[in-house]
């Protein structure tokens, strides 16, 4: 009976005015090859993280949606708010 | 095969007990656009034996209505984890410890609901910077109104001689929640009284998408 763990990209969105990347990752773990459970793990990439260490396809879609016009917005929305809240 | 026209199909045993089965696995049984079913007998309801799965995403089930309307869609539902961070607040490289850092999120409809712990073991520095969590699973409302409620709790000093009290408070387009005293402004990092590393923060709330 082997156990084996695969994480895969299952849903990228592009969300809202600052092109947020919502990023869902799927853990699947099956025993020799029957899948046993199946669970979703999300987190959300803004214009001004590091996509380095993303998967290419993560990576793509950030290019694509995160224009210099996009980040500039970005980093002024967050200045309003630290200066709003600071 | 052409049409058959019949008033009614029942089981051969005529007994009402009997399984009649229509179609065979990976077959599709077609309802057309417009068909009604209904329950002509004393007992309401329709009884499944197993979960619905549609064959295409974002398909749901109207609620309380008899017409399709947008508001009364449950077309969304999911459970997950996702992982808690301190984005502002102190200057280092965070080491997280990996049993006090989790989080857990569901998401009916356009709200989720989130609870998490975050515990730094080392590396950091307090700092001026305004505190501020983050990580959440999904970017909040991009409308003007403050999206959700939260609440956090925390097992060390927390205490400020001019704070009686902590808020988080979340904006519209963000995954993260600012930690402000009862006056509305920012709590910094190195604020006096309060033990950044170290201490465990419980994070709970729920916010619109």
């Amino acid at each position: 009976m082997a156990l084996t763990k695969t994480y895969t990209i299952d849903k990228i969105e592009v969300v809202g005015t600052y092109k947020h990347i919502q990023v869902k990752q799927l853990l699947i773990i099956s025993e020799d090859g029957q899948e046993i459970s199946r669970n979703a793990h999300r987190y959300v990439l803004t214009p001004d993280m590091d996509i380095s260490n993303q998967p290419q396809e993560v990576q793509n879609i950030c290019n694509t949606a995160w224009t210099q016009d996009v980040k500039d917005a970005w980093i002024a929305f967050k200045q309003q708010q630290e200066n709003k809240l600071g | 095969m052409g049409t058959i026209y019949v008033d009614e199909i029942k089981h051969q045993s005529a007994q009402g007990s009997g399984t009649i089965t229509l179609g065979a696995s990976g077959e599709t049984i077609n309802i057309p656009s417009g068909v009604t079913l209904t329950n002509n007998g004393t007992q309401t309801g329709l009884t499944l034996s197993d979960n619905i799965l549609f064959n295409t995403a974002s398909k749901g089930i109207y609620l309380g209505v008899t017409t399709a309307t947008a508001s009364n869609l449950l077309d969304d539902y999911e459970e997950g984890t996702w992982t808690p961070i301190i984005v502002s607040g102190f200057t280092g490289t965070p080491v997280y410890s990996a049993t006090d850092t989790y989080g857990r999120y569901t998401k009916i409809g356009n709200r989720v609901f989130v609870n998490g712990s975050i515990k730094i073991d080392s590396g950091i520095t307090a700092s001026g910077a305004g505190l501020q969590y983050g990580g959440l699973p999904f970017t909040s409302l991009n409308a003007g109104q403050v999206p959700g409620g939260f609440y956090f709790t925390y097992n060390l000093s927390w205490s400020t001689s001019g704070t009686a009290s902590f808020y988080l408070i979340m904006n519209a387009n963000n995954t993260t929640l600012f930690v402000t005293g009862t006056n509305g402004i920012g709590i910094p990092g190195n604020t006096a009284g309060i033990t950044l590393q170290g201490s465990t923060i419980n994070i709970a709330g729920q916010y619109v998408v």
